[in-house]
């Protein structure tokens, strides 16, 4: 499993032990780059490890041994902030500034780019040949993934943080305390919905399963939403005590979540009741967990990644980025 | 959320961010928003800053006018230190000024929690890392509705980025805001010290060495913040000349000019008018503050009002 910190660096760990494999910039190596920081979600795919950084370039390693695959990262000129998609050949992102890339996955070669409205912070989506993504210019895009060409756009009232969700021929994305229903085809609003709270402000990737979306508030709130009407479908939205930044990350009917109090929530979907009680960690939560089999990864604000049972919350393994080591509690 | 932290919010940030996006809203140009958000801000704490350069002036003359009795005291009781002290305090007891730090030191520092909220609106409305966005939503108002339609700001300004950190700009553009930086809060500093009296030498060069590392200490800080909060600090600092300028007179700035030549040596006699029986002379060449009095351009005012007959040369 691979993640990037504000530590400047991205590391792989076994995801069965925790043991580290390998980190990136190899510090013994002569004139490592310094990544200033690293917010993108590493996205895997042909075997290796994509990611952009704070010090304007963006990545593509070896997934088993953490050497550079390219013979230069790309050089972006701003800091790249999303998660990018892999798809079609390309490897997809926006960055800061108010721009968007597709580059050649294999080789890093840039293969078209164009301008955004500001910038460009939400995950992208590929479905069916488009690329859809938000930019904090409060537009929507949806561009042909090939050429780079953009269908339409959609306006907004508020920035476009998280990653769009396509299904059933729409587009659901959060535009601050707004969710959007858009067709996927033509951009064509079907509906829109205003959070109860003006501080509801959409940060989490919506994630829908069946014709429900679960989504999570900076005010720290779960909302379950009707796909076909935007109507709410819980009487009153789940509570939580921190802001839910993290996607709500579905497995058997329960929703998982972390929250910037530190705590981890598993939630049932169905009566908005807490599966087991919030579990503490250490560091606020911001990245979505990762789910595979029963094991729930979640990484912290405080540079601990940790594997828990996705049953009953119990730990199998903490790695603790600042000291590389196992965590002492 | 510790207490510092809630009150510093519910007092400063939060009503400093609110405020700048409703500028905002009016004037949707976040430079000339910063420009006239520090306008407003300078105007509110105008008074205080006033009240606290008149306090300061004054306690500044009392304990010049003190200064014979408090070097009597020194002599008298060097080998002693806790008598000394207990002395010290007896005669600010006495005279009225039973604590030196008095209300004007602490309006001095009124600027501070308001510059340290600026940084951190500057920083927050501008989207540069996630985190600074995220924690917007918590100091919204409710009765702020439309704010999330206003974020993030445009922070372009005269094809500058008023969020981008200044030490990754372009030297021409490093240079030009220092050099605005350092030079309006040199110019506020020099003209803050006309208007206040130096007790001694030591202190009036330590007001010379103050003048010069605080405009300093500013440039090298701003290096490594958002550009806007250089623009404020400049606005604030022009804010400050003028205000110094109206209340204090502009002899801060005339001062910086060359002089034609030194001034002769001349004396002055400081009075306690609470101790008659103590009085001293004391040396001056026309361009330092010495003892109670302020020198500028050669001309001479005493600390202590209706002791200008007593400055004259003999």
């Amino acid at each position: 499993m691979y993640f990037g910190t504000t530590l400047a660096r991205v590391d792989a760990l076994d995801a069965a032990t925790g043991v580290k494999k390998w980190e990136f910039p190899d510090r013994t190596a002569s004139n490592p780059p310094s990544l200033v920081s690293v917010y993108s979600t590493p996205a895997i795919a042909n075997g290796k490890v994509y990611f952009g950084a704070y010090d304007n370039k963006f990545y593509a390693l070896d997934a088993a041994t953490g050497q550079p695959k390219w013979a230069q990262p790309f050089t972006v000129g701003a800091a790249v902030v999303p998660t990018p998609v892999v798809a079609n050949g390309m490897v997809y992102f926006g960055a800061n500034n108010s721009q968007f890339y597709a580059l050649d996955a294999e080789t890093g070669v840039l293969r078209w780019n164009i301008a955004t409205q500001d910038k460009v912070w939400s995950d992208a989506t590929f479905d069916n040949g488009t690329i859809y993504f938000g930019s904090l210019g409060r537009t929507m895009y949806a561009v042909d993934a090939n050429s780079g060409s953009v269908k339409w756009t959609h306006s907004a009232e508020g920035m476009i943080v998280s990653k769009p969700l396509v299904a059933n021929g729409a587009v659901y994305f959060g535009a601050l305390d707004k969710l959007y229903a858009v067709e996927a085809g033509s951009g064509q609003l079907k509906w829109q919905l205003k959070l109860g709270d003006p501080s509801d402000w959409i940060w989490s990737d919506p994630t829908m399963v069946g014709t429900t979306i679960y989504l999570g508030t900076l005010s720290g709130k779960v909302y379950a939403i009707d796909a076909a009407t935007g109507s709410q479908k819980w009487q009153q939205p789940f509570a939580a005590s921190g802001q839910i930044r993290s996607a709500i990350v579905v497995r058997d009917n329960v929703g998982y979540f972390g929250t910037s109090d530190q705590k981890l929530y598993a939630l049932d979907l169905g009566t908005a009741q807490l599966k087991w009680n919030p579990l503490p960690l250490q560091g606020p939560i911001f990245a979505s967990p990762a789910l595979e089999g029963d094991t729930l990864y979640v990484a912290t604000h405080g540079y601990n990644m940790y594997a828990l049972n996705a049953n009953d919350g119990t730990r199998k393994w903490c790695f603790d980025a600042n000291t590389n080591q196992a965590c002492a509690q | 959320m510790d207490i510092i932290g809630f009150l510093f919010n519910t007092f400063v940030y939060n009503p400093m961010l609110n405020g700048m996006l409703f500028l905002y809203s009016i004037i949707p140009n976040y430079g000339v928003a910063i420009i006239v958000f520090t306008l407003i801000i300078g105007s509110l704490t105008m008074p205080f800053r006033i009240k606290a350069q008149s306090s300061m002036k004054a306690q500044q003359e009392k304990m010049a006018l003190l200064k014979p009795k408090l070097d009597e005291i020194k002599k008298k009781y060097k080998d002693n230190p806790q008598e000394l002290q207990r002395q010290q305090m007896k005669l600010y007891q006495e005279r009225g000024m039973a604590n030196p730090f008095n209300m004007g030191c602490l309006l001095t520092l009124l600027p501070f929690p308001i510059f340290i909220g600026m940084y951190q609106v500057i920083n927050s409305v501008i989207a540069e890392r996630p985190e600074q966005l995220m924690q917007l939503s918590q100091h919204i108002y409710p009765f702020f509705p439309n704010a999330p339609t206003l974020i993030p700001v445009n922070s372009n300004f005269l094809g500058i980025n008023l969020g981008a950190v200044l030490n990754t700009q372009n030297y021409v553009i490093i240079g030009i805001v220092v050099i605005l930086v350092v030079g309006s809060q040199y110019l506020q500093t020099r003209m803050m010290q006309t208007t206040t009296v130096a007790l001694d030498p030591q202190q009036a060069q330590m007001n010379q060495s103050m003048a010069l590392m605080t405009p300093l200490i500013f440039g090298f800080f701003v290096l490594n913040a958002p550009i806007g909060l250089s623009l404020y600090w400049i606005t604030f600092s022009i804010i400050g000349i003028l205000q110094q300028g109206v209340t204090g007179g502009w002899n801060g700035l005339s001062n910086l000019l060359p002089k034609a030549a030194p001034q002769p040596v001349r004396t002055k006699r400081v009075v306690d008018p609470l101790s008659p029986t103590t009085s001293k002379f004391s040396a001056s060449n026309g361009n330092e503050n010495v003892m109670a009095s302020t020198t500028t351009n050669g001309e001479s005012s005493s600390a202590s009002k209706g002791k200008k007959k007593s400055g004259k040369k003999r």
